[in-house]
């Protein structure tokens, strides 16, 4: 039994886990963009959804993955102008239109999915789309390095994965290097005093929403296109939410929340392949919302003390 | 003329007129105070000129144009800059990174320069004298600091009339005369001064001309050599004010604050008081004197619970208290003006009448006995709070309107007249005058006195030297967590005196030269 268990951790663990952080990652990183601006955006969930099954519509009826993605993208796109106007412009509150998105997402998928599929559970097309894998065949010469990058079949990670891995350095560079990242970040610590220099708010705050709706578009292609190549009813199962999590987890950073992201992968990547073990699986399939739940009540109580310090900094 | 202003009206959504017609001129040059009561108008027709509210009527005439201000931007491009009351810079960003935000020096790409930032800040600070770190965060650096960064922010942004609204509110006495010395720099190179504040030593000190503001009036401009402070605050009250404390010889009673060899540490975790015994009797008043950031704070929030203490005892009318939750410690009859009105003072999204119950919502008259404590009565807090801002003057339309909309001087009063009405046995009053007109802090010395009187045990603890130093029956100095001083005559002391204990350069020395 316990070499069973000790069986899990191998190297294939740290390839399945970089598969499976990926959507928690692009949704993570995207609310790292609205955080740092002052948006509290817990629409990750609901954008992440309905930009996997439109992404997966539109690249299913051309034939190409590429499209899909960007039909993903524009989808989480339109759909943050909505969560953008309503909080932004007509003031609503913003965790209020946040949850109102997760739930309209759920239900507008089922209801797509009836329609163009007839089917409520699932949309499995004829001839599904992947976004690609890149095998790296000349690393399986390395020892270790090939089993992380390429896997146990030699597969490759997805191009996806990649692509997610590299937004962090670069999302690094754009708010901690660029005029248009301290601007965003100031206005989200103290609008006040960037509106008194001329900073226009509301309009960094839209740009900022919208910057996190690319990111969550991303998240939706690789959950229909790559994770799977189907969409299922509420497929997303809370990681929009793990996301969130990351986010406060890193402290709104974006290497923490890479960290917290890549933490909160593992916890999945265990549990997926803690399930063929004899274990009971409710246990298993709970392991990863534990984490999260676990890290994040550690992370709040450190949190508050530090706000209160810095509060009384000032 | 650089400005003039003329006819000026301005009446807030709320209905309160906080303009009236006023006339406000400046020359090109000058260093121009502004004084006022609180609530008088001053930082609203300086908003007005910075184009941060519209006027309802009236004209500006800048440099012999008549402009319209319609926003900030407008405001500096056409060189008028604004350092507010409430400081508006980003905690978390450096100083040289605040100074420039909104007009960043670029590097191709939309890449911020964060160098010449540097080179930038590093400059105007040294053409200003105004010394600041360009590599600090906000967040580490003391408030005459940030002070220096607002000013030469707006530098930075051209402004030749620069605005500074109570700028000196929470300077330390060091930190206000080095302000003076740098506000002199800034006119010799041509620029004027628009120095609003509350403290007429400082408009004497430093200021050519002085215009008095009462009940959003204008009610003067005098050159300031030809006048003088009781002229001034005549104008001002509309009465003459007693510049100094009226205050009968105090007769101690029996010890009601007692602490022993209090320890505890600060939030960055090194100790920041390093064992301090220190007894008020009921029936005086014991200041405390020393520089901000030498443990008062600390001391002040675990007597009042609101910080943990390492080691040591706190009793309070016999009673151990030593950490305990503030509620018990209030229920003592302990009042506690708390040194940041807007922080632990006040709840400022509720109104008057229930920031002036907070630590008595559930108890008679307020709310009923048995299961009925927890139903509040209206009307109760209503009529009581009426009582409340008739007694200690507090101007608002009525009791309904939240703390947040006052003006600092008229928050600070809600605070007194909460701590002051319940008669407590000890009372713990940091900085309460801050940011107070003279009037006001007439009232509410004598308040303290009357306290005294009345047989409360008071500890004073204030940045303001000369407060401290007019209250207290007995005095004590801070230096780095520890006693450094203690005079039990306080009336033949002087400020230079108690100012080197503060600063640390004599220590261990009692009145009279006995040893500790
Ligand atoms: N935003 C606002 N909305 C409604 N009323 C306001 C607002 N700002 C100020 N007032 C009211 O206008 C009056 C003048 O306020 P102002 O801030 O100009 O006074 P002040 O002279 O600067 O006082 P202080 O010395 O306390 O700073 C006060 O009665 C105040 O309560
Ligand atoms: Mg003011």
């Amino acid at each position: 039994m316990l070499a069973d268990i000790l069986a899990v951790f191998n190297l294939g663990l740290i390839f399945m886990a970089l598969r499976v952080t990926t959507p928690i990652l692009f949704a993570a990183l995207g609310g790292v963009i609205s955080e740092q601006a002052g948006v509290v955006n817990v629409a990750l969930e609901g954008l992440m959804l309905f930009s996997a099954l439109i992404g997966l519509f539109v690249g299913v009826t051309f034939q190409s993955p590429w499209l899909g993605l960007l039909g993903a993208i524009v989808a989480s796109l339109l759909l943050s102008l909505v969560f953008a106007f309503v909080t932004q412009t007509l003031k609503a509150d913003e965790v209020v239109v946040g949850i109102a998105i997760n739930v309209f997402a759920v239900g507008f998928t089922v209801f797509l999915m009836q329609e163009f599929g007839g089917d409520k559970g699932s949309y499995n097309p004829a001839h599904p789309v992947a976004l690609p894998n890149v095998p790296i065949p000349w690393l399986n010469g390395v020892p270790g390095l090939g089993m992380i990058v390429n896997g146990p079949n030699g597969q490759g990670l997805n191009v996806m994965t990649y692509l997610s891995l590299l937004s962090v350095p670069l999302l690094t560079f754009f708010l901690y290097r660029t005029v248009f990242g301290l601007r965003l970040r100031s206005v989200g610590e103290s609008p006040l005093a960037a509106a008194s220099v001329g900073i226009r708010v509301i309009r960094m705050k839209y740009y900022a929403i919208l910057l996190t709706g690319i990111f969550t578009g991303m998240a939706g292609a690789f959950m229909s296109m790559a994770y799977v190549n189907m969409f299922l009813r509420n497929m997303t199962a809370g990681r929009g939410f793990i996301a969130l999590a990351a986010v406060l987890l890193g402290a709104r950073k974006p290497w923490g929340t890479f960290l917290a992201a890549l933490l909160f992968g593992f916890a999945e990547a265990i549990s997926n392949m803690a399930q063929s073990l004899r274990l009971p699986s409710q246990l298993v399939t709970m392991f990863p919302y534990a984490v999260t739940i676990i890290t994040l009540t550690w992370f709040s109580v450190r949190d508050y003390r530090r706000r209160q310090r810095r509060e009384a900094a000032l | 003329m650089l400005l003039e202003m003329r006819g000026i009206t301005k009446t807030y959504d709320g209905g309160v007129q906080a303009n009236r017609d006023v006339s406000f001129s400046v020359r090109a040059g000058e260093i121009h105070a502004l004084v006022g009561e609180n609530g008088a108008g001053k930082s609203t027709l300086m908003k007005i000129l910075f184009g941060l509210e519209p006027m309802d009527a009236g004209e500006i005439i800048y440099k012999g144009q008549k402009v319209r201000i319609q926003s900030p931007e407008q405001a500096l491009e056409m060189g008028i800059g604004m350092v507010h009351q409430h400081f508006m810079l980003i905690p978390s960003l450096t100083v040289a990174e605040n100074i420039v935000l909104g007009h960043e020096p670029r590097l191709g790409g939309g890449r911020f320069d964060f160098a010449r930032a540097v080179r930038i800040t590093r400059e105007l600070s040294e053409q200003y004298g105004l010394s600041v770190n360009p590599q600090a965060r906000i967040e580490e650096i003391s408030v005459g600091a940030r002070q220096r960064v607002e000013i030469l922010k707006a530098l930075y942004r051209g402004a030749e009339l620069l605005i500074l609204d109570e700028p000196t509110a929470v300077l330390t006495p060091k930190e206000t005369n080095d302000l003076f010395v740098s506000l002199k720099q800034l006119i010799d190179r041509g620029h004027t001064i628009i120095f609003i504040t509350h403290k007429l030593q400082e408009v004497i000190a430093i200021s050519d001309r002085v215009t008095v503001m009462r009940q959003g009036r204008t009610v003067g401009t005098m050159n300031t050599a030809d006048t003088t402070k009781e002229a001034i605050s005549r104008l001002m009250v509309g009465r003459d004010v007693l510049l100094r404390v009226a205050k009968p010889p105090a007769k101690p009673g029996k010890p009601v604050l007692v602490t022993n060899d209090l320890r505890a540490k600060s939030d960055k975790g090194n100790e920041i008081l390093k064992g301090i015994s220190l007894t008020v009797h009921a029936g005086e008043i014991v200041g405390i004197a020393g520089v901000e950031g030498n443990g008062q704070s600390e001391f002040v929030e675990i007597l009042t619970g609101l910080r943990r203490a390492t080691g040591g005892q706190v009793k309070i009318g016999g009673q151990d208290v030593t950490n305990w939750p503030p509620k018990d410690i209030r229920r003592l009859g302990v009042g506690h003006v708390p040194e940041d009105r807007h922080v632990h003072g006040s709840a400022g999204l509720a109104s008057i009448a229930e920031n002036l119950i907070l630590d008595r919502y559930d108890q008679p008259p307020f709310a009923g006995q048995g299961l009925a404590r927890f139903i509040i009565r209206p009307k109760a807090i209503r009529s009581f709070a009426r009582e409340l801002i008739d007694r200690f003057d507090i101007r608002a339309e009525n009791e309904l309107v939240p703390a947040g909309a006052l003006s600092g001087g008229n928050l600070q009063k809600v605070i007194i007249a909460r701590e002051f009405v319940k008669q407590p046995q000890l009372l713990i009053a940091a900085q309460p005058t801050r940011g107070v007109d003279i009037g006001a802090i007439e009232f509410i010395h004598q308040e303290i006195v009357r306290q005294r009187d009345n047989g409360a045990a008071v500890l004073l603890i204030s940045a303001d030297l000369q407060e401290v130093l007019a209250l207290s029956d007995r005095l004590v100095v801070f230096y780095e967590g520890e006693i450094v001083a203690e005079f039990t005559d306080t009336a033949h002391l002087t400020e230079e005196e108690v100012g080197y204990y503060m600063l640390g350069a004599w220590r261990d020395r009692t009145q009279k030269g006995e040893s500790k």
